[in-house]
């Protein structure tokens, strides 16, 4: 059970931005991925749900081969992703953002609607009470019927994580879920992705706050450059020389 | 006074048939990102098919608009998967010039196989009702009540149902809408599909009012896309009202600029409103997304 990338490359007008990466995380695991500014982790999470195909090299999920699915593909295999800066439907909704999410509806035909209505209705009933659920559970009870535009960026980032959710994914790719969030919103999103993980649900995390990664994760990896610097617990990986020297480094330049 | 009142009706009937074809190209903007030209010779196509079923089969309306709307809806996706399709991931433009490709075609091929001849839709001659001068002619309360029955139908389906929902979400934001497992082929299929159908029905009422010919549909593009573009684009809601808005004061203009420029009207809407307000007279420019 594990994300498996092998030697991953991809050149970007000219750059190379990542240069045959390969890591394999556990899929019932946390796992961070740090690195400084331009080091590839953008990219990577790109390629990983398949929004750039990779030069080079190959990912597997669970064993099965991802190359070459699309990203609507990867997310109903059970790999669902963020975004850096969460941009929601922003005139549906918040419950109709979650809706949105759900896989395998039967209103997605057209014909549907008419030959099964019944069937359409009941499955979206149980989606919006599954999206009511993620309501609760992420605490955006007071906004679930504003729309998504006129929530706060912190509300934002929750709804960002429960539309991954409502996919019910395997693995989630977290993109920096901490960047921009008061220190109280960084507690409860780090809570909630502890107990989605409690419920079988592993993460891949990007983020800057060293800090409140390393309290999350049992496992870091550093990037730099596109390629894999340092691999291991937390503790153990920020004390690592070569891992200051880059990561100060390429904060300073 | 009472010239104006029929004059106002007459502008509603005629804004109800634009209506359609505006809500066709303001939803394949909003979603598919272009404002699909072809929109208006898939109307003659529609036309034409429920003229020529209905002659076939010994004066039987519906079964020609059963038919109009299946091929509108057979050609409309067709169209996606031979031609849209393929160019989803270019410009904006190269999508508009290819529908305005596939508007020709669908008009030399009609042209081609069925000549210039008119053609007219047998209905039965009905006297106008009459309310003390206001006059009422009862195929255009059939059409009007038609028309706002295919639009109620469509907005039902764009915000009442989970494939709506979907299709706001692809016009909102397409990689967050992939992100989020939304399989954008599928959408897409329904939105050309209702295309298809809106394009009949409008065809279909076009032909009825008047007669059937080539350029029936291409004749009545520049009204819709104004009504699309005054409504603001990708806004179905906005451009459904510009569009009645556009009928009516089409026809109270008659009297003054005369029937041959009646038609003007929709360009002087179009260029004024691209210059004053180009978000269009309701909401922002983004309105669907």
């Amino acid at each position: 059970m594990t994300l498996e990338l092998r030697n991953i490359s991809k050149r970007l007008g000219g750059m190379l931005v990542l240069d045959g990466l390969s890591f394999s995380a556990g899929l019932d695991e946390l796992t961070g991925i740090i690195g400084p500014n331009g080091a590839g982790k953008s990219t990577l999470f790109a390629v990983i749900s398949g929004f750039q195909g990779g030069d080079t090299g190959s990912t597997r999920f669970d064993g099965e081969t991802l190359d070459g699915l699309r990203p609507e593909q990867r997310v109903g295999k059970g790999l669902a992703r963020t975004f850096q800066v969460p941009r929601p439907f922003t005139h549906l909704t918040v419950r109709e953002n979650l809706a949105v999410g759900a896989q395998d509806q039967a209103g997605e035909k057209l014909v549907d609607l008419f030959v099964r209505p019944w069937r359409v209705r009941a499955q979206d009933k149980a989606i919006f009470e599954r999206a009511d659920a993620t309501i609760d559970f992420l605490g955006l009870g007071p906004v679930a019927h504003k729309p998504a535009g006129q929530i706060s960026g912190g509300q934002r980032k929750l709804l960002e994580l429960g539309r991954a959710l409502m996919s019910e994914p395997r693995y989630i790719l977290l993109d920096e879920p901490f960047a921009g969030v008061n220190p109280v919103l960084i507690e409860q999103i780090s809570e909630r992705i502890v107990e989605a993980k409690a419920r079988g649900v592993g993460f891949l995390i990007v983020e800057h706050d060293l800090s409140a990664l390393s309290r999350l994760v049992s496992r870091l990896l550093v990037m730099d450059r596109g390629r894999l610097i340092a691999d291991g617990a937390p503790g153990q990986v920020l004390d690592d020389r070569t891992v200051q020297e880059a990561y100060m480094g390429g904060v300073v330049s | 006074m009472t010239e104006y009142i029929n004059l106002v009706i007459a502008g509603t009937v005629q804004g109800l048939v634009i209506a359609l074809a505006a809500l066709a190209i303001s939803l394949s903007f909003a979603v598919a990102r272009f404002p699909n030209a072809a929109t208006g010779d898939t109307m003659t196509v529609g036309a034409y098919v429920a003229v020529l079923v209905q002659a076939a089969t010994a004066g039987s309306l519906l079964a020609g608009s059963i038919a109009a709307i299946i091929v509108t809806t057979l050609v409309s996706v067709a169209c996606y998967f031979l031609v849209f399709k393929k160019l989803e991931r270019r410009p904006l433009v190269a999508s508009l010039i290819a529908s305005i490709g596939i508007a020709f075609f669908l008009r030399s091929m009609l042209t081609f196989f069925l000549g210039f001849e008119q053609h007219v839709f047998q209905i039965p001659i009905s006297r106008a009702l009459n309310f003390s001068g206001i006059r009422i002619i009862p195929i255009d309360l059939w059409l009007s009540g038609i028309a706002i029955l295919v639009l109620a139908a469509t907005f039902v389906l764009l915000f009442l149902t989970p494939l709506g929902r979907r299709m706001r979400a692809v016009a909102a934001d397409m990689d967050l809408a992939r992100a989020s497992g939304i399989r954008s082929g599928r959408v897409m299929i329904a939105l050309w599909a209702i295309s298809g159908v809106l394009s009949a029905v409008a065809g279909i009422m076009v032909g009825i009012k008047t007669v059937v010919t080539p350029d029936l549909g291409w004749d009545l593009l520049l009204p819709a896309f104004a009504a699309a573009i005054l409504g603001g684009i990708g806004s179905p809601g906005g451009a459904v009202l510009a569009a009645i808005l556009l009928g009516v004061a089409q026809e109270v203009s008659t009297p003054f600029v005369g029937f041959t420029y009646k038609i003007a009207l929709s360009f002087v809407a179009l260029i004024a409103v691209l210059i004053v307000r180009p978000a269009g007279l309701f909401g922002q420019p983004e309105r669907v997304r």
